[in-house]
C-alpha cells in the first residue's frame, strides 16, 4: 500500500472527510467501471458508485488493513450491486439503456466512436446473459485480473464455487456468442438473398 | 445410478469442443478490449455533497430515535401509573376511575393553596421589607437573563427579530 494511500486512511479513520475524498478520488473509476457492468447503465452506476464509498467511510473501522484497499472496496461494490439487483428487480439490459457512457477513447472518431459503443452494447448484452454472483465473478477477472483466491474473497464464497461459477459462466457466454453470431449471419444472408432476387 | 462425473477442465480457461473454445476467445477479447468506463466528471465533489445529505439524514434520524425513545418511556410512566388504577377498573369502571382522579387532583390544588396562602398571610410580619425588595431583584434579574439568553439562541438560528 502506497504511504499516501495509509495516511489518507488513518485521516479518515479520524473522521476526516478530504482525505476519505482523496480514497475516492483514486479509486472512482474503478468502482464505477465494475458498478456499470453489473448494472448494465450510467445513472444506476453512479448511485451505485456513490453509495459503495459512503459505505466504506462508514465502515472504515471494519476495514482490516492486511487486505488491499481496491479489493474490499470492490467487494463492497459488487455485494451492494446484487443486493440491488435482488430488490429492485432490474429490467434486463435495453439499448436504451446504455445512455451517454464515458467511454475510454476520449478524442475518438465518429465511426470509432460508434465501433466502440456498439462494442460496449455487444459486452453488456453478454454479460447480461448470466446472474449477478456470476457476473460480478467475470468482472472481477477480466476486468481485474483478480486471482480466484481474490474473488472468493470479495465475494464470500470459497475457491471451488469461484471455479465453478466462472466455468458456467465460460460456457455460457460462449454459447451466446455462437447464437448471436449464427442469427448475425442468417440476418445477412437473407438480406443478401432479397436484394438479389 | 447416474453419477455426475467432474469436469476434467474445470480449472482451465479452455474447452474441449473447439467452437466453444474459439468462441470464448472471442469473447473474452471483447471483454479485455472493453476497457473501463469512466463516469461524468465531477465524482468525488458529487460524493461530497451526497456524504453531507446522508450525514444530515443520519442526524435527523437520531433525533427522531431519541424523541421515539422519550415518548416510549413517558408511555411506560403513564402505563405503570395507570396500573394501580386496573383493579379499581376491573372492579368499579372507567367513569369511577376517572371521578377519582379529578377529586385526588382537586384536593391537591387545595392543599397547596392553601398552603401558598398561609405562607403569604404570615411571612410579610416575618421577613424583614429589605429581603423582599432583594428577592424581587434577583428573580428580576434571573428573568432578565434567560430572555438574553434566549435572544442570543435565537439570532444562533439565523432568525432576525429586529
Amino acid at each position: 500500500m502506497h504511504s499516501a494511500e495509509q495516511d489518507w486512511l488513518n485521516r479518515a479513520r479520524k473522521g476526516d472527510d478530504l482525505a476519505f475524498s482523496n480514497l475516492v478520488e483514486a479509486y472512482h473509476r474503478p468502482v464505477y467501471n465494475l458498478c456499470y457492468r453489473m448494472l448494465g447503465n450510467a445513472g444506476d452506476a453512479e448511485d451505485a458508485a456513490q453509495e459503495t464509498f459512503i459505505r466504506a467511510y462508514k465502515g472504515l473501522h471494519r476495514y482490516d488493513s492486511s487486505r488491499k484497499f481496491s479489493t474490499w472496496l470492490l467487494s463492497i461494490a459488487s455485494n451492494y450491486c446484487i443486493d440491488q439487483h435482488r430488490r429492485k428487480k432490474l429490467p434486463t439490459f435495453s439499448y436504451d439503456a446504455l445512455e451517454t457512457p464515458n467511454l475510454p477513447e476520449k478524442a475518438m472518431g465518429m465511426e470509432a466512436m460508434m465501433m466502440q459503443e456498439e462494442k460496449q452494447a455487444q459486452v453488456s448484452e453478454l454479460l447480461d446473459k448470466l446472474g449477478q454472483k456470476d457476473k460480478a465473478a467475470v468482472v472481477l477477472r477480466y476486468w481485474y485480473d483478480y486471482s480466484y483466491d481474490e474473488i472468493a474473497e470479495s465475494l464470500s464464497m470459497s475457491v471451488s464455487a469461484v471455479k465453478s461459477r466462472l466455468h458456467r459462466a465460460r460456457k455460457e457466454l460462449a454459447q451466446e456468442w455462437i447464437v448471436s453470431q449464427e442469427s448475425s449471419m442468417a440476418r445477412k444472408r437473407t438480406q443478401y438473398e432479397q436484394t438479389t432476387a | 445410478m447416474n453419477k455426475q462425473q467432474p469436469d476434467p477442465l474445470m480449472n482451465d480457461e479452455h474447452f474441449e469442443d473447439k467452437m466453444l473454445d474459439l468462441a470464448w476467445g472471442k469473447v473474452e477479447n471483447s471483454f479485455r478490449s472493453a476497457g473501463m468506463i469512466d463516469p461524468l466528471p465531477g465524482f468525488t465533489n458529487r460524493w461530497m455533497a451526497r456524504l453531507e445529505v446522508a450525514r444530515q439524514k443520519e442526524e435527523r434520524k437520531q433525533a427522531w430515535a431519541l424523541i421515539f425513545a422519550n415518548l416510549v418511556i413517558a408511555i411506560g410512566f403513564v402505563i405503570l401509573i395507570g396500573i394501580q388504577y386496573v383493579p379499581s377498573v376491573s372492579s368499579g369502571g372507567l367513569v369511577s376511575v376517572l371521578v377519582e382522579i379529578v377529586s385526588r387532583v382537586v384536593l391537591f390544588v387545595q392543599m397547596v393553596t392553601g398552603l401558598v396562602g398561609a405562607l403569604l398571610r404570615t411571612l410579610p410580619g416575618l421577613v424583614p421589607t429589605s429581603w423582599w425588595v432583594g428577592g424581587i431583584g434577583m428573580v428580576g434579574l434571573a428573568v432578565a437573563l434567560w430572555v438574553s439568553m434566549v435572544r442570543r439562541h435565537i439570532r444562533g438560528q439565523g432568525v432576525n427579530h429586529e
